[in-house]
């Protein structure tokens, strides 16, 4: 008995131990890191391409931002909207972003430095007093290279031979129709389930053209045709900017409905040839013989 | 059988022989005794029970039976399968026996045909019985794939019945006309359907030639359709991918477990009727020591199947497989699975080796104890299976975990064998058990005694 209750405490003062070792752990960061600042300046154009990346990356552990539902792992991941990430320097976030530790994967690898930054530029956007630091802009605006005119229009160009699209995105600005830079344009083809993206978002340059090369063996319609869209992605600021068009551009694809021919699992009027002629040949031939076999009995009487 | 060769009877010797045959086989056909009629008051009561349980079965529909969502198929089909094993014997003897020329059948082909007859006919009840809506079932001739092992056992079940009624019906003739000479104060009924059924049979050389050629053409005509028939009904399972189910020697191993099962019913008939009937001079040792050995003999081939179906999954322990093979072995049907093995198949090969077991008093007990086993076995192949699915058992109310068979469905299953025997009692009485004029034959009486 006292053994055992020994062991019980042994047991809780391990686990206790463990918990508080756990807690304990501080993630240094190396002084070079800790002031690291991103070369340009935070925007909203950035905080939303970080959304994106967020979502697609991080979500998984760090749950919904904001919402304070990251996975009860030990240590804790944390929701990034939470204090433990917002009393941290930028430095510090983007070390711990690239490099990773334990359950906590590093993203060098898998993201390019602007892209890390996009998402660290996502995550101050939930931390009320973030400043940037040495001024470096603002995330509540969006960036210089951004456009800000109204009644966005798409125009588009085909290039036949080489599968090129290039969206010309034009705007109202100052009461002039201009090229729209810096807006993102997304292209996808339409699937039976769904759009299918081709070749992510692509931003505007100077001119508001973007340009997207579409792959030669995609599956369209019995005569090779699929639709495009193409689509401005910030809905929430420009409202809803669609190109849709129908190109002859995709392989032949003709559906072959398996059901629509002769086959054991086929309905009853798609029944392979063989097997009626068994069945039919067997089941004939059989009952003939039992029907040869009564009228030889109704014979019988007159058998000589 | 005109060409044995027996010794010569004198016309008197003859005539006296074949009264005492035909007065010994006929005489049974008109005695009601009192065990006689317990018996068919024991079949009126199974069948009054299955009257009221199915009433209520097509008023409330099968949510009466055990039957759910993953055991779709409970003790109808179990007993399906056992119904088609038994009438299989029909062939067996009849055909495989008759065909290579084996005489100590006589006696006994017979009782195989009526034994087949009777339970060929209710197997396809059988199948309706399982239906919720038994007014739906011409749906599967109207709207029935080809495709579908289903239609192919509708198919082969009506036709072993057809073929198997005509064998019965085929050498009942000559006996018809000798049956209506001899009793005369029938009821009318009887006198008619003796009438009919004698066909006008006068014993001609070209009538006994034409009804051998109709008895040898149906004898290998039946051999293809017998086989179809359990093979076809072991399709039904072995063409769905499940565990348990998915064999490539089902068709053979359900062949062999029917003869076993079917020569098992045969035999306790032989000793019932041997009994009851007063046949001991018919139904002799002789005959008991034969189908015996017969026993023996499709007992091992069917354990052969029995390894083979067992080991070599139990060997691999495919996962899936895994679970259905424990289960049988030393899990939750380890019972029904072990006494199916001892009594259905080990028990009468190891005693029926032995002389002194090859009596009628211990046949008919082991007999019975294999009709059973076959029964436990056919239950064994139908449920486990649908209780061990590919996916989990999941979210579903507790009792589709397990299959218990409800009151009006085991009512409906004792209902059908009733029904069976039923059947089998009816044909015993108006046909003679053992046909005489072969009989006669094969104790020397010339063809004219017979037919005067």
């Amino acid at each position: 008995m006292k053994i055992n209750h020994i062991n019980k405490i042994l047991l809780i003062v391990v686990f206790v131990a463990f918990a508080f070792q756990a807690k304990a752990q501080e993630w240094t960061v190396p002084a070079k890191d800790h002031d690291v600042i991103c070369s340009k300046p935070f925007s909203k154009t950035t905080a939303r391409n970080g959304k994106d990346l967020f979502n697609a990356k991080c979500k998984s552990c760090h749950g919904a931002i904001g919402t304070n539902s990251s996975l009860p792992l030990n240590p804790e991941p944390g929701d990034p909207a939470g204090e433990k990430f917002s009393k941290q320097t930028d430095g510090d976030l983007f070390y711990k972003l690239s490099h990773g530790k334990g359950g906590m994967p590093g993203f060098s690898s898998q993201l390019s430095e602007e892209e890390r930054w996009n998402v660290i530029s996502y995550i101050r956007t939930f931390h009320k007093d973030y400043v940037p630091a040495g001024g470096n802009g603002s995330d509540k605006v969006e960036s210089e290279d951004s456009f800000n005119g109204t009644n966005l229009k798409i125009l588009v160009n085909f290039d036949q031979v080489n599968l090129e699209v290039s969206a010309n995105v034009q705007g109202d600005k100052d009461g002039n129709t201009i090229p729209a830079n810096g807006v993102r344009v997304g292209f996808f083809v339409k699937r039976n389930f769904g759009m299918l993206p081709i070749g992510g978002a692509v931003t505007t340059d100077a001119n508001g053209v973007a340009k997207v090369n579409f792959p030669k063996d995609l599956p369209g319609d019995s005569i090779g045709n699929y639709d495009i869209v193409i689509k401005l992605i910030d809905e929430d600021i420009y409202g809803k900017v669609e190109y849709k068009e129908t190109v002859a551009w995709g392989e032949n694809f003709v559906y072959e409905n398996p059901l629509d021919h002769r086959a054991m699992w086929g309905n009853r009027t798609n029944a392979p040839i063989w097997l009626l002629l068994s069945y039919f040949g067997i089941v004939i031939a059989v009952w003939l013989t039992i029907v040869w076999v009564v009228l030889q009995m109704m014979k019988l009487k007159n058998a000589q | 059988m005109s060409d044995i060769n027996v010794e010569k009877l004198s016309k008197e010797e003859a005539k006296v022989r074949f009264d005492k045959i035909a007065d010994d086989l006929i005489k049974p056909m008109t005695k009601f005794g009192t065990s006689f009629q317990i018996w068919a008051f024991v079949l009126f009561l199974s069948l009054t029970l299955f009257g009221y349980a199915y009433f209520i079965q097509v008023r409330d529909g099968l949510g009466v039976t055990g039957m759910h969502d993953y055991a779709a198929w409970g003790m109808y089909i179990a007993n399906f399968v056992f119904f088609v094993a038994i009438a299989l014997v029909g062939m067996l003897i009849t055909a495989v026996l008759g065909l290579t020329g084996i005489k100590w059948i006589t006696p006994v082909s017979r009782i195989a045909e009526m034994i087949a007859v009777a339970f060929a006919m209710i197997a396809g009840l059988v199948i309706v019985f399982d239906m919720g809506r038994p007014d739906r079932v011409l749906n599967v001739f109207i709207h029935g794939r080809v495709q579908s092992p289903i239609v192919w056992d509708l198919t082969v079940v009506m036709t072993y019945t057809a073929i198997s009624t005509l064998l019965l019906i085929l050498p009942v003739i000559p006996d018809m006309a000798i049956v209506k000479k001899r009793l005369p104060n029938a009821p009318k009924w009887q006198m008619m359907l003796w009438n009919i059924l004698s066909l006008g049979w006068t014993g001609t050389p070209a009538q006994y030639k034409s009804i051998h050629k109709m008895v040898r053409v149906l004898a290998i005509l039946i051999v293809p359709v017998a086989m179809a028939i359990h093979t076809v009904t072991s399709w039904l399972f072995a063409s769905t991918l499940r565990h348990g189910w998915d064999s490539t020697i089902f068709g053979p191993y359900f062949v062999t477990g029917a003869f076993v099962s079917g020569v098992a019913a045969v035999i306790i008939a032989m000793y019932v009727l041997r009994k009851s009937y007063n046949l001991k001079d018919y139904l002799t040792d002789y005959h008991f020591d034969k189908i015996a050995k017969l026993l023996v003999l499709v007992s091992l081939v069917y354990f052969y199947f029995n390894i083979n179906e067992f080991l070599v999954p139990a060997y691999k322990m495919k996962s899936g497989d895994d679970h259905h093979i424990m289960a049988l072995f030393v899990g939750e049907w380890a019972g029904l699975f072990w006494f199916a093995q001892f009594f259905g198949n080990i028990i009468p090969i190891v005693l029926l080796l032995f002389k002194k077991f090859r009596k009628p008093g211990p046949m008919f007990i082991m007999a019975i104890g294999v009709v059973l086993g076959a029964w436990a076995k056919r239950y064994i192949i139908v449920l486990p299976t649908q209780l061990h699915p590919h996916l989990p058992i999941q979210n579903v109310p507790e009792a589709f975990h397990v299959y218990h068979p409800t009151g009006p469905e085991i009512a409906i299953t004792l209902g059908t064998i009733g029904m069976a025997l039923t059947i089998v009692t009816i044909l015993a009485k108006v046909f003679p058990v053992i046909p005489i004029w072969e009989t006669a034959e094969e104790a020397g009486v010339d063809r004219e005694t017979i037919n005067n």
